[in-house]
């Protein structure tokens, strides 16, 4: 349970970063692919490139509901990514903290003339963002096998993902992600499963090309 | 001028030449190895930086193209037993062919940038790679190619790969190099800083970011089909993997995007680096190691290591009274033109309206040729949004719009532009990373006359000299003052030789001095025969300069005239002050 | 209660506004005038902390503001009407207004913000949950000075106000900053619009390129040639 709020921490760490060299979104964009890399690395080195997984006591346990069979881990991943995606949504739509968050992304100055400090915002935005991934990777690693060169592979649903629920959107981006996942899982169901992601990143292809206005 | 130097062209095609000689010293297969992967990257970062690179447009998917070379190569090499040598021609038109069909229908979306372009290059590859999982093209178990002979050119197969490879990295260096120092280049550049006013000002942004894209792509499907035949085994997963994508923006990151030996100069640097420092546990901390130094320099030198050595040179060079006064250059005399009987503009009843508000509620003015018109009125009164409607930035909802008897209610911005239209921005908006020379040269060079680089430049220079800047040629625009990044804009509205100018509040920000010097040179522009209007607050400066005047309120012209007839006309002062004071 | 000297202030190196004096009295109600392109959104800004003080001191209640960062500024009683409005358009009318009372003191009065507002411009009680990005000029103004009003300022910063409304509503909007005025507090008002801006202030000032180059009573500023010069150029 530590690792959200340690890469909470990282995340704040890594803004403060950006903020203090004024790095613009593009070099910010490179500087985190390398730390992609060095991290590629020390995971590597410390953990060899083999194949690994995360067991734990409840991996095999499944439940019944139906006539179908849902895997528990794979259930709980499906829950806690609920419960944040509304959590958030809450969040956002009816504390004071949210509220100015959304208003600083409508008009910065006029929000920070009110009284919302905006520097503090980004660092706690930034620092959240990192905690997400952080619980992300958690139920990665316990519905996946791992290895040190499928970090990448995920770059793409993560964007995929963001897309399509409209930047900005909690609630869309659940749904986006609900939609992503189901429409490989029926691919998959129908077809071969090789031809999942391509049905993801058609759909995403032709959403950004039809409107691209964000 | 300095003292001469090797042309760039040259030094490449030499060092290629001296390189092409290496496997002649019967070395250890080991540098031979390393020097193959030097080309490798070196062609893959340098063939990204074609688009990416120069005209800002990121794109993720290089793999996509390289993957699509590799298996083009391998497809037909295994299953259509096409010789080798054969299939490389056909990988970089695949890839090529592919790139420019994507390229074709992306670039058409208004709104596709920056970090969108990124997405959907992403979109590709993984769309690609699982193309060539679930068909034949692979299938999954990868493609074998040892059986594929490799023609012998001179001495074993590898080093026919080695040549191959090395003739790739020299076609792609010398690409850039042809680019950068074309009109093509000067224009994707433009395109990284302002699209919209490069578009503007002439430049075809849609067929020059194609072609650079389509250029890009055939040398990453050439250089994949050679690797396709190195490694000999292929599979989806190690050739379609965003790593390789990723690596290949870090090289030409780490060593300047903006320079056309940046790219080579980080495969170079990375690939040594990753080469030296194999052997034991450090094997793969290097690569650490190298994603540290990567952000560290992009940290410090976000133009990377090019831009690094770039600016100590100019810190060397640009010392105080270093540079000799250019000659002056005359600007070509244009014979006094004769006064065409028309009007140079002339709206009729043009309207425009935002969400309800209506902007313009039925303008209609002229402009004669040769006059200084000043266009005022109240806050809100339409002036900006006239000069918008009529340069193109914004489409009228009704009324006509003639420039010299053309209606141009319905062209675009960049037609119009090419029509003999030119507009100067509120703040200015120069093209950062183009120095004051090559930002007037772009408009000289894309504007009505088309001319090339170097009679851009020095039609630029004359500019420049009219417009007082001559001494500042080779500076950046950020290093200009206000007035001077004013006269910058104006020197580039004039370069393309308009018949009429759009100045919006040129004064505004300006000193007493410095409103002086404006002045005066909006008086030039008008004697050398240019038809002016000017947008303005400040009432004497109009008083001043204006020939006739014309005053909107609520985006209607309310009086027009000469200045001190207009700005006791009671309707004008009712306008400005109230009802109290008419 | 404001004290404003010789100050000055520029974007980037185009000086704005020179050598500017002013006072705002508490209570009072205090206009500046002047064409546009005069400085009067740069002197507005500079006030409410969102423009740097490139030299002279702004002091309210004698304490500089000039090193406040700029969300703190509201803390210390002043409430920014902007130019053109700029609300939050994704947001609904209630959900701007609590953007108002967003700093911590003005947060514990919020429902009695609310009532007071909604008592002033009883439209927004009913549109309070439309999007405030689809109202219309006049709405939005209100919408606008209701923000301000929930931070319970002592002096409210209102930039044109009548910009790109119709005549009528001017009028409304006008008649509305004379009502909070007559509640106990200090307005400073910048404006175009002369006629509407007399009627309502004790003190003008008439701003030019940056500069004062008037000042005084309503009455007496209005027949200041000067005024006509600054507007109209040399004429007369």
């Amino acid at each position: 349970m530590l690792i959200a709020p340690g890469f909470f921490a990282v995340g704040i760490a890594l803004e403060l970063g950006f903020l203090r060299f004024r790095i613009n979104e593009l070099t910010s964009l490179i500087v985190t692919f390398g730390l992609t890399v060095i991290l590629e690395s020390l995971i590597q080195w410390i953990w060899t490139a083999d194949f690994r997984r995360l067991e734990w006591p409840y991996t095999r346990v499944s439940l019944r509901l139906g006539t179908l069979f849902v895997g528990l881990t794979g259930l709980l991943a499906f829950g806690a990514a609920t419960l944040l995606a509304l959590g958030t949504w809450a969040w956002l739509r009816w504390s004071y903290l949210g509220k100015a968050a959304r208003a600083s992304a409508q008009d910065g100055p006029m929000a920070g003339a009110f009284g919302v400090n905006r520097h503090r915002l980004a660092l706690l935005l930034a620092g959240l963002s990192s905690a997400y991934a952080a619980v992300a990777g958690l139920f990665i690693a316990l519905n996946h096998t791992l290895a040190p060169s499928q970090i990448y592979s995920w770059i793409g649903v993560v964007f995929a993902a963001v897309i399509i629920g409209r930047l900005g959107n909690a609630l869309g981006l659940l749904a986006a992600s609900v939609f992503i996942a189901g429409s490989e899982a029926l691919t998959m169901a129908v077809t071969a499963p090789g031809w999942a992601p391509l049905v993801s990143f058609t759909l995403l292809i032709v959403i950004l090309l039809l409107r691209p206005e964000l | 001028m300095s003292a001469p130097r090797l042309p760039p062209a040259l030094g490449v095609v030499a060092a290629g030449l001296a390189l092409a000689l290496v496997p002649a010293l019967k070395l250890p297969a080991f540098y031979e190895t390393f020097l193959y992967l030097v080309f490798f990257w070196v062609s893959l970062a340098t063939s990204w930086n074609i688009l990416s690179g120069y005209a800002g447009y990121f794109s993720f998917g290089h793999a996509a193209f390289f993957g699509a070379g590799v298996y083009t190569t391998a497809t037909l090499a295994t299953a259509l037993d096409v010789p080798f040598l054969w299939t490389l021609p056909a990988a970089g038109l695949v890839a090529a062919l592919l790139g420019s069909g994507i390229a074709a229908v992306v670039f058409r979306v208004h709104g596709v940038r920056g970090e969108l372009f990124g997405l959907l290059t992403l979109a590709v590859t993984f769309v690609l790679s699982t193309i060539a999982l679930n068909t034949k093209i692979d299938g999954g178990p990868g493609v074998f190619l040892a059986a594929v002979p490799i023609p012998t050119l001179f001495g074993a197969p590898a080093t026919t790969l080695y040549h191959l490879s090395l003739a790739v990295a020299v076609l792609s260096a010398v690409a850039a190099l042809a680019i950068y120092r074309s009109r093509w280049g000067m224009g994707l550049f433009a395109i990284r800083d302002d699209e919209d006013v490069a578009e503007v000002l002439g430049v075809p942004t849609y067929r020059y970011k194609l072609v650079a894209f389509g250029l890009s792509c055939f040398i990453a499907g050439l250089i994949g089909g050679i690797h396709a035949m190195f490694v000999t085994y292929v599979t989806v997963a190690e050739t379609f993997s965003v790593g390789l994508a990723v690596d290949a923006i870090m090289m030409a990151a780490l060593g300047g995007t903006r320079f056309w030996y940046g790219p080579a100069l980080g495969a170079v640097i990375v690939t040594s680096l990753t080469q030296s420092l194999t052997g034991g546990e450090s094997a793969i901390l290097n690569r650490a190691l190298i994603g540290a130094i990567l952000i560290v320099v992009i940290v410090f030198l976000p133009d990377g290591v090019a831009g690094g050595l770039r600016r100590r040179r100019r810190r060397a060079a640009v010392s105080p009274g270093r540079a000799a006064p250019a000659a002056r250059v005359e600007m070509p005399r244009e014979p006094a033109r004769p006064q065409p009987a028309a009007p140079v503009l002339a709206c009729t009843d043009v309207k425009k309206a935002f969400r309800g508000l209506q902007a313009l509620a039925g303008v209609t003015l002229e402009v004669r040729a040769g006059e200084i018109l000043g266009l005022i009125g109240p806050n809100g009164s339409g002036k900006s949004t006239l000069i918008n409607v009529v340069s193109g930035y914004y489409r009228s909802d009704g009324g006509r719009i003639a420039l010299e008897g053309r209606d141009i209610a319905r062209l675009r911005a960049h037609r119009i532009a090419g029509l003999g239209l030119a507009r100067t921005y509120q703040i200015p908006r120069s093209f950062r990373r183009l120095s004051v020379v090559d930002n007037v040269a772009l408009a000289a060079m894309f504007g009505g006359r088309g001319l090339g680089r170097e009679s851009g430049r020095s039609l630029a220079r004359s500019w420049l000299a009219f417009t007082g800047l001559e001494a500042k040629a080779d500076a950046l625009p950020d290093e200009l003052n206000l007035l001077e990044r004013k006269f910058l804009d104006l020197a580039r509205a004039l370069a393309s030789e308009p018949r009429l100018v759009l100045l919006d509040e040129v004064l505004s920000g300006l000193t007493l001095t410095q409103m002086t010097d404006a002045l005066a040179l909006v008086r030039k522009i008008r004697d050398r025969g240019t038809t002016v209007i000017f947008v303005e607050h400040i009432m004497r400066a109009v008083l001043d300069l204006a020939d006739r005047v014309v005053v909107l309120s609520y985006g209607q012209v309310i009086a027009e005239g000469l200045p001190r007839h207009v700005m006791r006309d009671p309707g004008v002062v009712r306008a400005y002050l109230g009802k109290a004071y008419a | 209660m404001l004290e404003i000297e010789h100050l000055e202030v520029a974007h980037g190196d185009a000086v704005a506004v020179w050598d500017v004096s002013l006072k705002v009295r508490p209570r009072e109600l205090v206009t500046v005038v002047g064409p546009n392109g005069a400085g009067k959104t740069t002197l507005i800004d500079a006030i409410a902390g969102l423009l740097p003080i490139r030299a002279g001191t702004v002091r309210l209640d004698g304490s500089d503001l000039a090193p406040v960062p700029a969300h703190e500024v509201c803390r210390h009683g002043i409430a920014l009407v902007p130019e053109g409005r700029r609300l939050f358009p994704a947001m609904t009318v209630e959900e701007n207004l609590e953007i108002g009372c967003y700093a911590r003191p003005a947060r514990k009065l919020r429902s009695q913000s609310l009532e007071r507002v909604y008592a002033t411009f009883p439209i927004l009680r009913e549109r309070r949950r439309q999007l405030a990005g689809s109202l219309s000029g006049g709405q939005q103004q209100m919408v606008a000075i209701g923000r301000a009003l929930m931070a319970c300022p002592r002096l409210l910063l209102l930039d044109e106000p009548s910009l790109g409304l119709a005549p009528q509503i001017v009028d409304q909007v006008f008649e509305v900053v004379a009502g909070i005025h007559a509640e106990g507090v200090a307005v400073l008002l910048v404006e175009q619009n002369i006629v509407q801006a007399f009627a309502i202030a004790a003190r003008a000032y008439v701003l030019e390129q940056g500069r004062i180059v008037a000042e005084g009573a309503p009455s007496e500023v209005a027949q200041d040639p000067r005024i006509r010069e600054a507007y109209l150029g040399q004429s007369g």
